[in-house]
């Protein structure tokens, strides 16, 4: 087993495309030695800008992700792409499904693409996502675009791991107020109202650009909100644009580095999580005091607040 | 720790139009369990081999309804062997006469399955042949 992860932090780190998606289904799986796969390349990880891209299912993420990645591609930049999708809570299967629009892509020198499932992260990005991007970093690719679905958690998350974060909406999804209540204005570097040629884009620009006038007054970045119709190409060369923007604006501004040090805050957070999950909760699963629990829960003895802490404590 | 997911690319090589099938493949894997890599219509056998070897999945199934598939199957068999990818698990599906069916078999395919088949045969099939 040592061989495997010596044999696999070897490729990734010579630039080998086999290697890496291994080391991905690795990590992914978190097989044993996975630690020792993120320990053997982490010295080599260079730090490169992350993107993100959040919004609903079907406000075309991955048609503007293609977008993006084939640009930056023909600058002769290397592009590693991680397309999230969730993961069924009921069958732990997944669709994975962003490849569909992204498809000229496969095959091209220089692109790596790997769809990824949200697996057990409670609606949250899960701690193999940080993973992934080390491993691209240790690989060696210019710039990664991460694409998730923004419902609830993830949207948060997103912040935490990329520089730069693009909110792509639509027009016609529900009033001002989900707008508002969704949390996706507080996480926007970028706005992209997409599918503009349908009604109530201006409405929902306008509503957007007054909002934002009236977020956190003394940021030196005011995001920008910009309309797209982006399967036809329309406006799509701004919106890049505006990436490049606000990423010369973090770097002049010390940003990036406090961006860093919050990706790696929320890594060793993700992973102490998964390890305090592994370590307290999992043995005390279906153990006797489990069900003793339950059953005082259940007759209204005491409370569930009352047998998290006894549960603990470990007395009784 | 961890566990071993099931991940299968789906493509429909060629020009044919008719994803129904594919999809309904790929929702049952779904509610198997599995992760299903769904690359859409029309892809090159070089997009697809190309895919499943970035996406790492164990099984690729193709689905093909217009009459092109000796071609465009054989050619996605090939390139597989050509880098390498042999422990791939290939299948296939859609209206393939039987005599096409062991004819593909020949250059590589595991398995082609004839119209009618259940999905949870499919998903038995894939899940014996992964996990052993």
């Amino acid at each position: 087993m040592g061989n495997q992860v010596n044999e696999l932090a070897r490729g990734i780190i010579a630039g080998e495309e086999k290697a890496l998606a291994k080391g991905l289904t690795f990590i992914e799986n978190r097989k044993s030695g996975y630690r020792e796969l993120l320990d053997s390349i982490y010295p080599e990880v260079r730090s490169c800008p992350i993107w993100g891209l959040t919004g609903a299912p079907g406000v075309g993420k991955s048609t503007i992700t293609n977008y993006l990645v084939d640009s930056l591609a023909n600058r002769s930049e290397r592009i590693g792409v991680i397309a999230v999708d969730p993961t069924s809570p009921f069958s732990g299967g997944a669709i994975l499904g962003d490849r569909v629009r992204m498809m000229d892509l496969a095959g091209r020198e220089g692109i790596f693409i790997r769809s990824m499932a949200s697996r057990g992260a409670l609606g949250g990005l899960s701690p193999a996502i940080m993973d992934a991007v080390s491993l691209y970093q240790a690989f060696g690719v210019d710039r990664i675009l991460v694409e998730t679905v923004g419902v609830g958690q993830s949207e948060t998350d997103i912040v935490s791991l990329a520089d730069t974060v693009a909110v792509i909406m639509m027009p016609g999804t529900g009033d001002d107020v989900q707008t508002i209540k969704a949390g996706l204005l507080e996480i926007g570097d970028i706005f992209a109202v997409n599918k503009a040629d349908l009604e109530g884009a201006e409405t929902l620009a306008g509503l957007l650009q007054s909002m934002l006038s009236s977020r956190n007054g003394d940021e030196k970045w005011v995001p920008p909100v910009i309309k797209l119709v982006a399967s036809q190409g329309q406006n799509l060369d701004t919106l890049l644009e505006k990436f490049l923007d606000h990423q010369k604006s973090l770097e002049k501004s010390g940003q990036k580095e406090k961006k860093e040090k919050m990706r790696n805050e929320m890594a060793l957070k993700m992973h102490l999580q998964a390890r305090f999950q592994d370590l307290y909760l999992g043995p005390l699963l279906g153990t006797e005091d489990w069900e003793k629990a339950i059953k005082s829960i259940n007759r209204r003895e005491k409370s569930p607040a009352y047998w998290a802490e006894k549960l603990i404590s470990g007395s009784d | 720790m961890g566990e071993n997911k099931i991940r299968v690319l789906i493509a429909k090589p060629g020009l044919d139009g008719h994803d129904r099938g594919a999809k309904v493949v790929a929702q049952a894997l779904r509610d198997a369990g599995m992760e299903v890599i769904y690359t859409g219509l029309r892809r090159t056998p070089d997009q697809i081999v190309s895919a499943a070897v970035q996406e790492d999945v164990q099984v690729i199934g193709l689905s093909s309804l217009s009459g092109a598939h000796n071609h465009l199957f054989k050619k996605v068999a090939e390139l597989l062997q050509e880098k390498g990818h042999e422990d791939i698990l290939l299948i296939g599906g859609g209206i393939i006469p039987e005599k096409d069916r062991k004819q593909l078999e020949d250059v590589g395919f595991d398995r082609i399955f004839s119209p009618g088949t259940s999905t949870e045969d499919i998903v038995s099939y894939i899940k014996e042949k992964v996990n052993g």
